[in-house]
């Protein structure tokens, strides 16, 4: 199975530049996601893009609470 | 704002925040390709990963609230039992396809590393 | 051809800019769409942009411009997009409450970066395990992995002389040499000279470990996490 593919990331982490090498990391790795996304291919062809923003959360801040169950 | 290097790193130094960076940088759509010679095998991986990935956000938010103190002793045991289980199973169903825990830490780009 | 919206930050709708939004990283005007209590940052491009040095430079420094036009701003991760509007509000919307809880802690604060270099402390005995079944007991060994994984004791000394400085800490372990791990700290924008002050007065007290902090940067780690 194809590994998961690198971004165009992987060329500038030919860098001495400690202070491009925290803009990298800042900008690519830090800082609010609001897309989350997996494209699923087959030989080679992609075939099915699947967005995953927003969909995920906590839910317990997310959902009603509900009225606790007495014990059975 | 101006910016300021505080010291200069030493060339393993370097290559090992490098190395750092890029083993968290998301990739820009990460795509996951089923492998033509042994798609059962490959989309056996891909259920597996997703369930896996699943699981570990469970147990994340399952940690959370157990230090936020909104879980009773009870919820506590029987979450923790049942992630136990959880991966316990995925462990020996994907080890009859061959396939190490390792191989379950699918890269899901930005989703994954948020784990 | 269709344009994209391409996002560079989050603040609070209600604000009194100190100047105008400019441009971004294509010279593209800025606009600020409003999604409840908050909004985005966002100019229209012909198509998400690829991360080669220069442009990640030039995103970074829009957003540095951004952050002196606001109070509270956060980064949004390079590369991210919407289709319209009505997307990005869409995505917005149910986030607020933890986006609003992130802005106000990073109001009036800027990020410096620590890199700690060199070798780990032996690993601490696990904590003996309190009362409690086998599934509570997995989960509190999990909970210590995952609290392990977010400290440096290595750098004890150093931290204890800068906890009054912060307003917050995010750290991220690597648990190996060299790069032993890295701490991101939120500090009042006054403040990054007592922080570079402290970093070097401790220097020497950490073990032998190499340290270097580079900043001051808008607050990019502590957005909060994708998922809560």
């Amino acid at each position: 199975m194809s590994e998961a593919s690198r971004g165009n990331g992987v060329d500038i982490l030919e860098t001495s530049d400690l202070s491009l090498l925290d803009t990298v990391d800042n900008l690519l790795n830090k800082g609010v996601v609001l897309t989350g996304e997996v494209v699923i291919g087959l030989a080679g062809i992609d075939l099915i893009y699947l967005q995953l923003s927003a969909v995920l959360g906590a839910a317990d801040r997310i959902l009603p609470k509900k009225p606790t169950e007495p014990a059975a | 704002m101006s910016q300021q290097d505080a010291v200069h790193l030493e060339i393993e130094e370097l290559d090992a925040l490098r190395a750092e960076i890029e083993r968290r940088t998301a990739a820009e759509a990460p795509r996951w390709n089923a492998d033509p010679e042994d798609v059962q095998r490959s989309v056996a991986r891909l259920l597996l990963a997703i369930t896996e990935f699943l699981r570990k956000l469970m147990e994340k938010q399952a940690i959370r609230r157990m230090e936020a103190g909104t879980l009773t002793d009870e919820e506590v045991e029987k979450l923790g039992l049942a992630l136990m289980r959880l991966e316990e199973t995925l462990h020996e169903i994907a080890a009859r396809f061959g396939l190490a825990p390792e191989d379950l830490n699918l890269d899901l780009g930005p989703l994954g590393r948020l784990i | 051809m269709t344009e994209i919206l391409y996002l560079y930050a989050v603040a609070f709708a209600d604000v009194e800019l100190a100047g105008p939004l400019g441009t971004g990283i294509g010279d593209e005007p800025l606009v600020l769409v409003p999604a409840g209590g908050l909004a985005a940052v966002a100019g229209s491009l012909s198509a998400a942009p690829s991360p080669d040095a220069e442009t990640l430079k030039r995103q970074d420094a829009v957003v540095r411009r951004l952050a002196g036009l606001f109070t509270a701003l956060l980064p949004v991760r390079f590369g991210e997009t919407a289709a319209d509007n009505a997307t990005l509000i869409s995505r917005l919307a149910p986030r607020e409450k933890e986006l609003t809880a992130a802005l106000q802690l990073v109001r009036g604060c800027v990020q410096m970066t620590l890199r700690v270099f060199g070798e780990p402390d032996p690993a601490p005995e696990p904590a003996p395990s309190k009362a409690g079944g086998p599934g509570a007991r997995y989960l509190e060994t999990r909970r210590q992995e995952q609290e392990a994984l977010r400290s440096l004791p290595e750098i004890g000394a150093l931290s204890t002389i800068l906890r009054p400085l912060l307003r917050a800490e995010r750290i991220e372990r690597r648990g190996d040499g060299p790069l032993l791990g890295t701490a991101y700290h939120l500090v009042p924008r006054e403040g990054t000279a007592a922080y570079l002050a402290a970093v070097e007065e401790a220097r020497n007290r950490i073990g032998g470990r190499r340290i270097a902090a580079t900043g001051p940067w808008p607050p990019y780690a502590f957005a909060p996490e994708g998922v809560s």
